[in-house]
Order: C-alpha cells, then structure tokens, then sequence
C-alpha cells in the first residue's frame, strides 16, 4: 500500500488525490456498497479543501454516515481518535462515526475494523472505548 | 434565517457553543470574534486543551475567506469540520445553510 508512505499531503493535488481514492476503495470494499458523501467540503470559489478535515465521508443509510479526519505526523494531534457524533443531514437527525487519526498500517487496520463494526451495526461503546484506550497517550 | 451554523467545543464535562442564525452572510471578521468569544468562556483548563483547536478552526476561517468564504447551498449537505485533542475533548465547527466566513 504505497498511500501508506505519503507523508504530506496537505494542500498536496495529486497525494490528496491518491488518499481520497483510497479510502473510497477501502469504504467500499469493506461495506460492499458505494460511497456517498454528506459533506462539503469545498470553499465558495469551488476549490477543494484540501485540509484531511474530513479527507473522506459516506452514509451507511439515511440515518449513519462515517468521516474520516486525517492529519499529517504531528505529535500533538491524535493517532487514533474516535467518537460518535450527532447532526443534521437532509433535514433530520443524522449519526456518524468520526475516526480521525495519522496514518499508518496499524491506524489502518484498526480503522477498517471500525468501519466494519459500525457498518455492520455491533460496534458499542465499549468497544470503541478500547480502541481509544489503546492510543490515549 | 438564511445563513446559519456553529462553533462547538465538546468534552466529557463540556457542552458549549456559539451559532449564528441571520439574514446575511457571516463576515470571517464576525466567525473568528464568535469563534473567540467560545474560547474565553471555557475555563482555563478547557481552553488550554482545546488551544491548538482554535488556532487551527481560526486559521481555516481565514483561509475560508481568501477563498470565497464557505457557500452552503442548500440545507443537508453542511460543512463540518472537528479539531480534536482526543477522543472526547475537541471543538466543532459546522456551516449548516447559506454563506460563511466572507470578507
């Protein structure tokens, strides 16, 4: 998985490119079914932002989505994090798992287990506090 | 009210926010004086946890508004973005309708 050596992709067109197909792959592969945004994630002269907040979004269903928050190696920003999240989407209440973390093969797998857990509607909070646990510095 | 969203700082002891709901676009002016305001409520400790947070949430509003600001065209596909220091402690940002962080 070469995407896993990229190290800056920030404000990076083709790296940011690269990452984004990678985890809709990696979605799709996991939940079996297409990806499907519920956020924008443009500024007003229809510019991307390429900022890893979120790098990757999609609904599960009308009512659950996952985003994914990436940033580049810095010690001060999480590893992996994880939390779930309540909003507004097409009008009505909205859940949604957010994972934001630094990529690396260990993150990775944890976050396509999450994914998975999530997609398949088992993933409690006890669950997810392990995870967290496990990185909570 | 055709333009509206919210500042959120979260954690397990803290639930507080500054929205903006009006008829005209957010200046980023008026995002990072809200987006401040938030951050001297919070408690020296709550602010400090959070302080990397709110230099990065300030910086996107400028960046936002070099760039045409956020334009949320219509109601269910918002901007969020989360700055957090860890699972339970972060600020929020979400532009739910209508135009943010213009000059």
């Amino acid at each position: 998985m070469e995407v896993l050596a990229i190290g800056n992709f920030v404000d990076n067109e083709q790296n940011y490119t690269d990452l984004v197909d990678f985890w809709t792959y990696t979605f799709e592969t996991v939940a079996g079914f297409p990806a499907s945004s519920y956020v924008n994630n443009q500024y007003g002269n229809g510019e991307d932002i390429l900022d890893g907040n979120p790098i990757f979004t999609s609904k599960i269903n009308s009512l659950r989505g996952i985003r994914i928050i990436q940033s580049e190696q810095d010690v001060e920003e999480p590893v992996l994090s994880a939390w779930m999240n309540e909003t507004i989407i097409d009008g009505h209440g909205f859940e949604e798992l957010v994972i934001a973390i630094q990529l690396n093969l260990e993150t990775y797998t944890e976050t396509v287990q999450l994914i998975k857990l999530y997609c398949d509607g088992t993933l409690t909070p006890f669950v997810l506090q392990g995870y967290n646990e496990k990185y909570q510095g | 009210m055709n333009h509206r969203g919210r500042f959120q700082a979260q954690g397990k002891n803290l639930g507080d926010s500054n929205s903006w709901a009006q008829d005209s676009p957010l200046l980023a002016i008026t995002g990072i004086q809200l987006l401040s305001e938030l951050h001297l409520r919070l408690t020296k400790n709550e602010a400090k946890i959070r302080s990397k947070g709110f230099v990065k949430c300030r910086k996107f509003i400028l960046s936002a508004s070099e760039n045409g600001g956020i334009n949320i065209s219509s109601m269910g596909k918002p901007l969020i973005k989360s700055f957090p220091k860890n699972y339970t402690e972060r600020l929020d940002l979400e532009v739910h309708l209508g135009v943010a962080f213009v000059k």
